[in-house]
């Protein structure tokens, strides 16, 4: 390595020392003509001068720009070092970029999903409202129209208010391309003001157009319009079909607009009535609220519990249940379900992190012990004692540097992998990538781990003894310090490994028994698609039931097909994250402190047997369940456990509130088991299931064609399409997938997160496992002599043995101990993380002590052997 | 372990008045290094011994600042010696030190007077 200005120093430096030279020249020579011994005179000389090279480095520093200089010294010197020292340089840059790598992809994501705001004008003064009613199990339940309305009044505290009815959807007809299911959002026009967005081509939806009668218009995605349209800006006022009516084109959204959700392809005005405006009843809108600058969460919400209980006293028939009106920073609502398992995850690679430079710091004492006597001839020879920590720490940044750069690859090599942790709904709106917080972190940790590796062996092998260090033969005993620094390293490594195995021993275990829950249905075998049908299309109801009855009757005779049904909403499919729930009055004992409620299902004869969900009492649907045939339910056991306690619920009677004061009674005839509905980790909910032949004026609809069948589910796509268009050609089947990949979907984030965890205990395993094996091994290497003395007072092998597995022993124990403790603070924090499993259940705590343990023991075990071979002859002899 | 204790034994100078009796000795013209420190030595009667370990450093100190200037030249060991000489900068900085420095001795000669 040359620098520019290396020439010029090293001239100054002949100068300096041709300086001196004259120097002692001179004095010699005046010494020899006093009368001096020439010999004599030298010595002198020298003598009286002092410290030659302490002299020249001071002088040195007078020359300016010498930290810079001495800095570029001591990097030249270290990569010498590490040019010499191949298998200690890779191992150390190869852990330490595991580590940082680690670290710093997980911590991407962090800054992608946590901490950047999302992508719109005022994200941080973005809410959504919901109504809280946990009394009742919905502590976040979708808005009514008339309280959106109310909530547009609060000026006080919100600038602006806006409503989406999220996830419609609409069939695209026309044109040779094939139909396609796309999912459109109802918004109201303000929405895009709210959120700062503005159209890409065309515009944004104006209040005329959200108005009944004008509705008919569109904003398209960036994804559609590449897709479909094929980019062509022409689009823009051209009509298109949904669900054969014509909707024109205003304008097309940019790219990464996916607002509310990652689906969302259409935008179509909500064009409320004034009679929609006033129903306090229905709840499907999602709220979102821009604060005033300067009005706090907390303000918005007690200003918001106003005013529902306000509107709660006024309307007490519809919002009995209503506990408040509730705020959330909209960034929360996406976040929530991911933060804590985001939190887990960086916590757990910075742990790697620790261990990785536990294990440095030890190769780096082990190394130093081989330095001594470099490290003692520089003190004696005049280097200060800063000037070698300093070049110890720059070695050690040489390669934490190193590591760093390699560490920044390496997650951006995954950064791909990485985006599976961005919760589903922000996954088109925000991205990985390695933008300037990242890499000022990717910086930030390696200049600090430099420190946490680097700091105690500097100092340590600094404080060396000169006049010990350079006695040849001197015996290098192991210092007591260097001991204990060892053994802390050790113990924290261990402790730190305990916690991840003790972390991913409670996911595993939370894993293990979300997958082998009984869902209440079984998914084998079990084709679904998604058969979204019109109301445009199929104008009357029984248009619609004679598409449904004519398609299950084609499905059922295709070949391997069991059972076939249809269904409104899947299980662990609901849309928009709820499944509507309908209110019913009970006849008879009606208790005024009950909400009846229950979500709402329209199934098809066949559904449950297809799902294979069990009958406990009465009967499931068939044949004789017609349209004029009485009007029928089945309900599930929650249901008929909570509404009819200690009774029995067949036969009895409830009515349905179809709107305009009139009513429908049904008769419960069977009871069905519970179905994990809204999600694997979710109790069930109360449900209720009409028969679709008898739902008409249900807002309810089929659309999840479900069929089992024997052999390979997903042979039979081909023919299930080709079935349906043969029945209707421009109805689009969508989500052809089997349930299997539904329930693995499901648990998708929690299985990402298991493995991820799983693999970073497996590495701190490791890591300790070398760690433990690198500090008894030189342990024993350097007391050879001690061990050499036992033996030759007549300890035996096995006493030796025992005696280097004890001391390993204690210090596994220690750690066992402070890692045990420490993790019970950490799992405390895991409880949204874990299912069917306490933070405290022992069979992790014990099954990771024992592993790590048996790891410890193992690790010291060749190191013991070796010790246990000391020929007490031979390691005296070497004295 | 040893720590540099680097001057303790000897007689400390003044925080800068070395720069200034290095100033002073090359008034009378250039002299190199060894030189310096035996003219301060003599001229002192021995009572001033200037360490090498400072006197170097200062040296290319003052030279940096521009007050001294150095060419080699033979000297009497049959060598070149680096000659150090005042530059016109370094005149000016003798006579403000030297005012300085009087001002000082005056100040404490009349604290430090018996009533």
């Amino acid at each position: 390595m040359r620098f520019p200005w290396s020439g010029r120093r090293k001239d100054r430096r002949h100068e300096l020392q041709e300086e001196l030279d004259a120097h002692f020249a001179i004095d010699i020579q005046q010494r020899i003509e006093a009368g001096c011994d020439p010999a004599e005179a030298g010595f002198a000389s020298r003598r009286d001068f002092g410290n030659v090279s302490r002299v020249k480095e001071v002088t040195r520093e007078m020359w300016g720009g010498t930290s810079l200089e001495r800095l570029i010294q001591d990097i030249r010197h270290s990569l010498r070092r590490l040019w010499k020292a191949p298998a200690f340089a890779i191992t150390t840059v190869l852990t330490l970029a595991l580590g940082i790598g680690a670290t710093t992809a997980i911590f991407s994501v962090v800054d992608a999903v946590l901490l950047r705001s999302l992508p719109y004008r005022d994200a941080h003064r973005l809410v959504a409202i919901y109504e809280d009613r946990s009394r009742t199990g919905f502590p976040r339940k979708e808005f009514t129209p008339a309280n959106y309305v109310d909530c547009k009044t609060q000026k006080g505290i919100f600038d602006d208010v806006a409503a989406i009815d999220a996830d419609r959807f609409y069939n695209l007809t026309g044109g040779a391309a094939t139909p396609e299911r796309l999912s459109a959002e109802g918004v109201t026009h303000n929405l895009f003001s709210l959120l700062g967005v503005q159209a890409l081509f065309g515009h944004v939806f104006s209040p005329q157009e959200d108005r009944p009668g004008s509705e008919h218009v569109v904003l398209i995605s960036h994804r559609l319009w590449l897709g479909r349209f094929g980019g062509d800006r022409s689009v823009i006022g051209r009509d298109i079909l949904l669900n054969g009516e014509k909707y024109s084109v205003v304008g097309v959204m940019p790219p990464g607009f996916s607002f509310p959700n990652k689906n969302a392809d259409l935008w179509v005005p909500t064009a409320f009535t004034s009679q929609d405006l006033a129903d306090r009843g229905s709840h499907f809108l999602m709220v979102v609220a821009l604060l005033r600058p300067g009005v706090t969460i907390k303000q918005a919400n007690a200003q918001l519990l106003v005013l529902s209980q306000r509107l709660r006293r006024q309307h007490m028939d519809v919002m009995q249940f209503v506990d408040s009106f509730i705020a959330d920073p909209l960034q929360n609502v996406y976040t929530r379900d991911v933060r804590a398992g985001l939190i887990l995850l960086l916590a757990a690679v910075g742990f790697i992190l620790l261990i990785a430079c536990a294990n440095i710091a030890n190769l780096l004492l082990s190394r130093a012990v081989g330095r001594q006597r470099e490290i003692a001839l520089r003190a004696a020879l005049g280097a200060a004692r800063s000037r070698i920590v300093r070049q110890l720490l720059t070695e050690s940044a040489v390669l934490a540097i190193a590591a760093g750069v390699l560490g920044i690859l390496l997650a951006e090599g995954n950064f791909r992998f990485l985006r599976n942790l961005i919760p589903e709904d922000l996954s088109r709106t925000v991205s990985v990538t390695l933008d300037l917080p990242v890499l000022a972190f990717a910086i930030l940790i390696s200049l600090v781990s430099t420190f946490m590796f680097g700091l105690a062996p500097a100092l340590q092998t600094s404080k060396v003894d000169i006049s010990e260090s350079l006695k040849e033969g001197g015996r290098a005993g192991v210092g007591v310090r260097r001991k204990n620094v060892g053994n802390s390293l050790v113990i924290g490594e261990i402790a730190l490994s305990l916690m991840l195995l003790v972390a991913s021993g409670l996911l595993i275990e939370s894993f293990a028994n979300l997958r082998h829950l009984d869902p209440g249905f079984r998914s084998d075998h079990v084709l679904t698609a998604r058969i979204d049908v019109p109301e445009t299309s199929y104008r009357s109801f029984s248009s619609r039931t004679q598409f449904f009855q004519t398609v299950l009757e084609r499905v059922r005779v295709l070949p391997g097909v069991e059972r076939a049904g249809f269904s409104s909403p899947l299980p662990l499919l609901p849309e928009a994250g709820f499944v509507p729930e309908a209110d019913f009055v009970p006849e008879g004992v009606v208790r005024p402190d009950i909400e009846y409620g229950a979500l709402d299902h329209v199934v098809s004869p066949g559904y449950f047997e297809a799902m294979r969900i069990p009958l406990m009492h009465g009967r499931l649907f068939d044949s004789r369940d017609g349209p004029s045939a009485p009007s029928v339910a089945v309900i599930n056991e929650t249901m008929a456990r909570k509404f009819w306690r200690n009774q029995n619920a067949l036969g009895k009677r409830f009515r349905i509130d179809l709107g305009n004061s009139n009513f429908r009674s049904f008769q419960i005839v069977g009871v069905v088991g519970d179905v994990r509905q809204m999600s694997l980790d979710a109790v069930a909910k109360e449900e209720m299931y009409f028969p679709y032949w008898q739902a008409e004026g249900n807002y309810m609809m089929p659309r999840d064609l479900v069929i089992r069948i024997t052999g390979n589910p997903m042979d039979l796509a081909g023919a299930l399409r080709k079935t349906v268009w043969a029945v209707a050609p421009d109805q689009p089947v969508s989500d052809v997938r089997t349930m299997d990949d539904i329930v693995d979907h499901e648990v998708g984030e929690r299985r990402i997160q298991t493995v991820l965890l799983g693999g970073l205990a497996a590495l701190a395993l490791v890591l300790a496992c070398v760690g433990i094996y690198g500090v008894v091994a030189y342990l024993v290497t350097q007391e050879h002599h001690q061990i050499g003395i036992r033996a030759a007072l007549g300890a035996t092998p096995r006493g030796i043995l025992r005696l280097v597995l004890a001391r390993a022993s204690k210090l596994t124990f220690i750690g066992l101990s402070i890692g045990i403790l420490a993790a019970l603070l950490i799992t405390r924090f895991m409880k949204s993380l874990l299912f069917g499993v306490s933070g405290i259940d022992p069979l992790p705590f014990v099954a990771a002590a024992i592993l790590l343990t048996s790891v410890a023991l193992l690790a010291s075990y060749l190191p013991a052997r070796t010790a246990m071979r000391i020929d007490p002859v031979i390691a005296l002899r070497c004295e | 372990m040893t720590r540099e204790k680097p001057y303790q034994d000897r007689i400390e100078l003044m925080q800068g008045t070395l720069d200034m009796l290095v100033l002073r000795t090359l008034q009378w013209g250039p002299q190199h290094g060894h030189g310096i420190g035996q003219v301060i030595r003599t001229k002192s009667d021995d009572a001033l011994q200037i360490e090498h370990g400072s006197l170097y450093p200062a040296l290319h100190r003052l030279e940096r600042k521009g007050w001294l200037k150095s060419e080699w030249r033979p000297s009497e060991a049959n060598r070149r010696a680096k000659y150090y000489s005042l530059t016109a900068a370094g005149k000016k900085q003798l006579l403000a030190e030297q005012s300085k420095w009087n001002d000082l001795v005056e100040t404490i000669a009349r604290v430090m007077k018996p009533a």
